[in-house]
């Protein structure tokens, strides 16, 4: 079945236990349908790769299916019937591919192995023994090679034979502390390039994030005209603040407290479309200046009171804080 | 995640219906926000900025009284209020604060050189990001180095951090412009309001 393909960078899961569980988790709540149409699939795929590690790695899968056995404990009596099938079915093809009919209880175990098998399908066509001690190195670094599941089943159903099908890049399934790469098909999977994939993986997303941010993106292609794109938006943003501090820098003078405080109510009013309510009381506003304000004027920066506004205002202006950094900042 | 959509194609018909859900879930998904970025569209974000821009000014209003507050000390003061409306968790919110005591503590040695520090800084601003622009063999590269430069604070960092403080840098002055237009109308316009009507604003 399925779970014969553990492969040995499974033996990395020890290394983050925790994290397995909410990937098994994750997998098994977005999961489970792709597993019975994988299952339905692939018999001749499956037959390839159990004949493929059949031969190879008993002792291995086995070790690793007691790791995965003590993982799944967590989830429940079916996830380790699932486990303790495919550990009989060790020798028997068909009866690994019957096992994986088993559905809903057995998605997440259904679904790391898909993922071993998809890695284990790139992996056939490259030479067995130095790809398997590649990879049992890999397992101590950081960055693992783990299966991405969603876009190997539809890889594997979308292809009817294994080896035109070029599993997808690195997507991160969850962020956990490890970068799970997916090794393309006929790409080296030494360290490095796995680890520049993952780094690349990474900038492209961001600057995905980027170009959504961004008006105008969209159209441009390519990572330099998106810079280009961002720069200028960030240039006419610091200009579009500065001219807006002008601004304020001429009428800050005719800027009266009570007008102030009043405007901060017109904020509030101006987001929730409040009726504006002239309720501040302008008396108390110029009372303010009168007060001896030091340099420790307060300047309550971290204090957070957001919805408190104009009638906390003067209150909290002439206590002495301790935001005498800001405050004297400023003078 | 954009890869999930195609495997709608394959769902045998017990799963159809949830597949169908899914998919319009994932296709919802790919517009998705860093969860930091929301923060600084939300409303009550913008309230504390307002706020603290508020307090900010009627300190530099009291504390220089005779010249009216230049555009560079004003834009100063609002930098260094959005910085701390960021709470310190983001590069450029802290590179902004520190510029801020060094600008303090130099100008406690020496008085002159203090004003005319903010000047070179924007002066140089601009030249080295024409200066980068102008030799763009390795486009790509130069183009970092220009935006890394013009996020304040990532001037020797790495692509991925660069690409991240940008993100939050750009979502964070959007607020702060938002912000800037209101209070700036709510005070070009006081008249309306002292009349205490139902004028509502915006």
């Amino acid at each position: 079945m399925l779970e014969g393909l553990v492969s040995p960078e499974s033996l990395s899961l020890s290394y983050a236990d925790m994290s397995v569980p909410e990937r098994l988790k994750w997998l098994q709540q977005h999961q489970q349908q792709e597993v019975l149409s994988l299952s339905s699939n692939d018999s001749p795929d499956l037959l390839q790769i159990l004949q493929f590690h059949g031969s190879n790695n008993d002792e291995l899968l086995q070790s690793t299916f007691s790791h995965f056995q003590m993982v799944g404990s967590g989830f429940g009596t079916n996830y380790n019937m699932g486990f303790g099938h495919s550990h009989e079915a060790m020798d028997g093809y068909i009866s690994r591919t019957s096992s994986c009919q088993i559905h809903s209880p057995d998605t997440m175990g259904v679904m790391l192995k898909n993922s071993e098998e998809n890695r284990a399908i790139s992996l056939k066509n490259k030479r067995k023994s130095e790809v398997k001690t590649r990879e049992e190195e890999k397992t101590e670094k950081k960055i693992k090679v783990e299966a991405e599941t969603e876009s190997n089943i539809s890889n594997k159903e979308a292809s009817s034979d294994t080896s035109k099908e070029t599993s997808k890049g690195a997507s991160q399934i969850q962020k956990l502390d490890y970068i799970h790469v997916r090794a393309r098909r006929g790409e080296a999977t030494d360290r490095h390039s796995l680890a520049e994939r993952a780094r690349r993986e990474k900038i492209s997303k961001k600057m995905k994030y980027l170009q959504d941010l961004v008006p105008g993106c969209n159209t441009v292609t390519g990572k330099a005209g998106v810079l280009d794109e961002i720069i200028n938006y960030v240039q006419s943003l610091q200009r579009q603040v500065e001219f807006l501090s002008m601004k304020l820098a001429v009428i800050n003078p005719e800027l009266e407290l009570g007008v102030e405080d009043l405007s901060v109510k017109q904020f509030q009013a101006y987001f929730t479309n409040f009726p504006v309510v002239i309720a501040s009381k302008p008396s108390v506003m110029v009372d303010v200046p009168l007060f001896p304000l030091d340099q420790q004027g307060s300047l309550n920066l971290s204090v957070s009171n957001p919805n408190q506004t104009s009638i906390d205002a003067p209150s909290e202006s002439w206590e002495t804080q301790s935001q005498s950094l800001f405050a004297s900042v400023l003078r | 995640m954009d890869s999930i959509s195609p495997l709608s194609n394959q769902t045998t018909t017990t799963s159809s219906s949830s597949d169908l859900s899914r998919r319009k879930c994932k296709k919802k998904s790919p517009p998705s926000r860093p969860p930091s970025l929301e923060k600084w569209r939300s409303e009550k974000q913008q309230q504390i900025y307002s706020t603290k821009l508020g307090h900010a000014l009627r300190e530099l209003r009291i504390s220089q009284p005779s010249p009216n507050p230049n555009g560079r000390a004003v834009r100063e003061v609002a930098d260094r209020a959005l910085a701390v409306a960021a709470r310190g968790k983001t590069l450029w919110s802290r590179a902004i604060l520190s510029k801020a005591v060094k600008l303090k503590f130099r100008k406690h040695k020496r008085q002159s050189p203090a004003l005319t520090q903010p000047v070179i800084a924007t002066g140089s601003l601009r030249s080295t990001v024409m200066r980068i622009k102008a030799k763009g063999l390795p486009a790509v590269q130069r183009k970092v180095k220009v935006l890394s430069r013009l996020v304040p604070g990532c001037r020797k960092q790495t692509l991925p951090v660069v690409l991240e403080e940008t993100t939050d840098y750009i979502a964070a002055m959007e607020m702060q412009i938002r912000a800037m237009t209101a209070l700036l109308s709510a005070v070009s316009s006081p008249a309306e309001h002292e009349e205490g009507q139902t004028h509502v604003l915006g």
